[in-house]
């Protein structure tokens, strides 16, 4: 499993490579000249003479050729150092440290929301097949896979925290604060699995295997999660990357709508005052994350299906 | 009263094209201790019959009509905790594929644990097959089709059943490998004093073992005789051109021809008689009406309009008299 | 095939005119199909038929109901909603499918040349495929959108340079396996141009799956789309766009929740249809597949 690990960080190397590329390439190649932009905000009066903007681009490392740069670039990147932002001055590593737990925290809860939601709808439809639980989880899943996050951010606003007052749409807290965000940032992507836990599992359950399991006298509840579910859970898992990648990406307006403080707002928040490191530094992380998240699925995927990456002990 | 009834069994599934008669009008007995052959083409119906009895007819099929009585029980409409009893304890099932009908997440183990409902002594049920206690922490695709097809076997007779059916045991392996399990089997079921079903489309193979042999073509029982008569004097065409076209495991095979024709499709039954497409004797009347499965001499059974013609064009055509 | 499978096995009927005969046969997609239709429609006729102008508002009329006047209410200027939800759909729903449409050529182009070209070509592309995928599609058209500036071409722009990706693998395998069928080394060895060999003998084959993936995402785009608008980089004020009326209606959420709903409602009905068409597209064409 280790060893699969890091074969697996490994093979990652030339995506790692190309990330880096990319988040460099947002400042280097930024239509808009990052020194200036730079320059005049930190001028008195928002407007830098000459000799200062040649002054930001030998401090933001834009001189020499494009090669050179990035070169400056990464090795700074890879001692974890993105530059300061903009607006604070701050280093932008420590900026998205700080608000990296926030975001996982509401990723992590919608997560939660998803697979609370999805599995067992998913099971429901499977195995009232073609009848009306079937019909009602699917309406379920299209409408959830039709609301857009903020909308329903809104609306759970409107009726949970407005209407009724029973939870918080403001700010990071307790657990009473992450319900709303979490909820609305699931949601949506429960829906996505209903479906694909739903045709998985009506997959599994005309296998040969769960009739042969039915036929040694097993009950139908073990047949069903011992051999059908646990196997349709295997296509299931490997989704939950791609998932986390949504997640990642509707937390944005999420994080934007309940003031939550992670870096889906710092990044908003940079761009309206275009603090090109800090915008970088979100990328790269959320990159990171993604990447993350991937790798923690394969190892899952293994974990799980007992012939992936085993070959060589068959004879 | 035999261990096993089946009566006028019809098992229908609904496609987006029509109902499909997967059996229709299927009847047969087995006996305690004895082996019935199903023998018939793919698409015969014979893993239907075989499910059917199981109650595991896979959806969307139902039982249309029939009665299935086993020990005497009516098993047709029978709740399900009265067939889970059943499977695995009274009957027990060998599939054709154990590279399918293993769970690939589950060790030989797991699966032993399952079938047998005991916490130990998977060893000593494995050995009972021939193979190693050792294979009981190998996950199925670790094992070689002969192991897989053996373990299946281990499941099937894990509690003693009083009848096992084995859909197609041997298909999925290697002649050789085909041999030594037919006989492992057949060792077990002596052991055991179980009936066996033994359901597949060679002939030759279930020649071999079978006290009895019902032949089965689109759904329907066309011959149902003792296996030795059957062999000598096949009683219906189609029995004749199933002999034709087998490779007897102990004979050189100059013989062999094809069945002549084309399958025809469970989608598209031919009225009358479902091999009148097929058969060389047939004539106009057979396509008018369906044979009925009469019996023929003592034991024996056929379903033919021109049993009389036949039999005097095709006698001697048999092997082993 | 399982026991099962093997004993009833139909092949599914092949041919435009099966498909056809399937996808007719399904409620979801048909309903999928008027929906879509209704919504083009609007987009495409409804600023003409508009009751008022999008942009006209009176300081009498802020924060309206539903009334004869004003059918879907008035939003925080005074402004009809119904007209700016009849304007908006020409950017939140014909812009999108143009934007499909781009983003579709430019991925059977990169596809195409990549799965039937092979070696280095293919390699090239398809690394910078990955390293696209590589980031939460949203994040990526976001920080490029953060880079080029506010303003709906920039968003455009950025969703474009990121949606592509995704389908040009998917093509690209497609072609692949077009080519491992042989149909086009026969081709080549009869001497046909690679023009002509690809249009004749690999487009057919991925048309459908294009036209699939295409209508299946056109709700994510739209999505993304009005997410981006919403966090006020699309479509700039006073121009109608949906998800800048949600953002517009965010504030008013206690006392005129009936602004927000408007909106929403109109965005999700429009992903509905088109998640139930493609859905449907999907299934008439792979029957067989459809279950994933």
């Amino acid at each position: 499993m280790l060893g699969f690990a890091a074969r697996r960080l490994a093979q990652s190397i030339p995506v790692l490579v190309g990330i880096s590329v990319v988040t460099w390439a947002l400042m280097a190649a930024s239509p808009d000249d990052p020194a200036r932009i730079y320059a005049n905000q930190q001028a008195v009066g928002g407007r830098a003479e000459p000799a200062e903007i040649e002054q930001a681009r030998e401090l933001l490392g834009l001189t020499g050729s494009p090669v050179e740069q990035y070169v400056r670039w990464a090795r700074r990147a890879l001692s974890g150092d993105l530059g300061e932002s903009f607006r604070t001055g701050q280093p932008v590593t420590t900026e998205i440290v700080d608000r990296l737990p926030a975001t996982l925290e509401l990723a992590g809860g919608a997560v939660l929301v998803t697979l609370l939601l999805g599995l067992p709808l998913g099971v429901i439809a499977a195995v009232w097949a073609n009848r009306w639980p079937d019909h009602v989880a699917r309406l379920v899943a299209l409408i959830g896979g039709a609301v857009p996050a903020f909308w329903l951010s809104l609306l759970l606003i409107w009726l949970f925290a407005v209407e009724w007052r029973w939870l918080p749409s403001n700010g990071r807290g307790g657990l009473d604060h992450l319900v709303l965000p979490a909820l609305a940032l699931g949601a949506a992507a429960a829906g996505g699995y209903v479906r694909l836990l739903r045709a998985s599992l009506l997959e599994t359950l005309g296998e040969d295997y769960v009739v042969a399991a039915r036929a040694r006298g097993l009950r139908g509840s073990a047949v069903l999660v011992r051999h059908a579910l646990r196997n349709a859970l295997i296509p299931v898992v490997s989704q939950l990357g791609v998932t986390v990648g949504v997640l990642l990406s509707g937390s944005v307006v999420v994080e934007v709508i309940f003031s939550w403080p992670g870096i889906g707002r710092y990044a908003v928040d940079s761009i309206a005052r275009r603090d090109l490191p800090a915008l970088q530094g979100f990328v790269l992380f959320s990159a990171l994350v993604y990447l993350g998240a991937s790798l923690a699925v394969d190892l899952a995927y293994r974990w799980l299906d007992p012939r992936v990456g085993r070959r060589g002990a068959e004879r | 009263m035999a261990l096993l009834e089946v009566n006028d069994l019809t098992t229908t599934f609904a496609t987006d094209r029509g109902p499909v008669r997967a059996c229709d009008g299927v009847s047969f007995e087995v006996e305690r201790g004895e082996v019935l052959g199903i023998v018939g083409e793919s698409g015969s119906g014979k893993t239907i019959a075989a499910l059917s009895v199981m109650g595991l007819v896979p959806p969307p099929g139902v039982i249309e009509r029939g009665s299935i009585r086993f020990d005497g029980e009516e098993l047709r409409g029978a709740p399900e905790h009265r067939y889970r009893d059943l499977r695995g304890r009274q009957i027990g099932m060998v599939f054709q594929d154990a590279g399918r009908a293993l769970d690939p997440v589950h060790t030989v183990r797991s699966h032993l644990r399952e079938a047998s409902g005991r916490q130990d002594d998977h060893g000593a049920l494995l050995q009972r097959v021939g193979l190693d206690a050792d294979l009981l922490d190998r996950y199925p695709y670790q094992l070689s089709g002969g192991q897989r097809q053996r373990v299946m076997i281990a499941i099937a007779i894990a509690r003693d059943p009083a009848l096992i059916i084995a859909d197609e045991p041997t298909t999925a392996v290697d002649a050789l490998t085909q041999v030594a399990l037919l006989a492992e089997l057949m060792r077990l079921r002596h052991e055991l004093g179980a009936a066996l079903i033994l359901v597949s489309h060679n002939l030759g193979l279930i020649s071999r073992v079978a006290d009895r042999v019902a032949v089965m073509y689109l759904g329907q029982i066309l011959e149902l005789s003792p296996t030795a008569e059957l062999v000598r004097e096949p009683g219906h065409p189609y029995s004749a051109a199933l002999l034709r076209a087998t490779v007897p495991l102990d004979g050189d095979g100059t013989r062999l021809e094809g069945v002549g024709g084309n399958p025809d499709s469970l989608l598209d039954p031919p009225s009358g008689c479902v091999f009148s497409r097929r058969c060389p004797h047939a004539d106009d009347s057979c396509a008018m009406s369906r044979p009925a499965l009469v019996a023929t001499a003592p034991g024996r059974h056929s379903a033919c309009h021109h049993l009389d013609r036949f039999a005097e064009a095709t006698r001697g055509v048999g092997y082993g008299s | 095939m399982t026991v099962a499978a093997e004993a009833i096995w139909l092949a599914p009927e092949p041919g435009l005119r099966a498909s056809w005969r399937r996808f007719r046969r399904n409620h979801a997609a048909l309903a999928g199909l008027v929906l879509v239709s209704v919504v083009l429609a609007a987009a495409l006729f409804g600023p003409s038929v508009a009751p008022s102008d999008p942009l006209a508002g009176s300081l009498d009329a802020r924060h309206q109901g539903i009334s004869g006047d004003h059918w879907l209410g008035t939003d925080a200027l005074g402004r009809d909603q119904l007209a700016r939800i009849l304007h908006g759909a020409r950017v939140s729903v014909l812009t999108a499918v143009l934007l499909m449409s781009i983003i579709l050529v430019i991925a059977t182009v990169v596809g195409v040349a990549a799965g039937y070209a092979g070696g280095l070509l293919d390699a090239t592309l398809m690394r910078v495929v990955d390293v696209v995928l590589a980031f939460p599609s949203f994040i990526l058209a976001l920080a490029i959108t953060g880079v080029l500036g506010v303003g709906l071409d920039k968003v455009l722009i950025a969703l474009g340079a990121v949606w592509w990706a995704g389908f040009a693998r998917v093509i690209r395998g497609q072609v692949v396996a077009v080519r491992e069928r042989g149909f086009i080394d026969a081709a080549e060895a009869s001497g046909g141009t690679q023009l002509s060999i690809v249009r004749r003998h690999v487009l057919p084959h991925v048309a459908g799956v294009i036209l699939v993936l295409g209508t299946l995402d056109v709700g994510s785009i739209i999505l993304a789309l009005a997410g981006l608008s919403f966090l006020g980089f699309g479509q700039q004020p006073p121009d109608p766009e949906w998800g800048r009326m949600l953002f517009d209606a965010k504030p008013y959420l206690q006392t005129q929740p009936l602004e927000m709903i408007v909106p929403g409602s109109a965005i999700a009905i429009t992903v509905l249809g088109f998640n139930l068409l493609g859905d449907g597209l999907r299934d008439a064409f792979d029957p067989a597949g459809s279950a994933r």
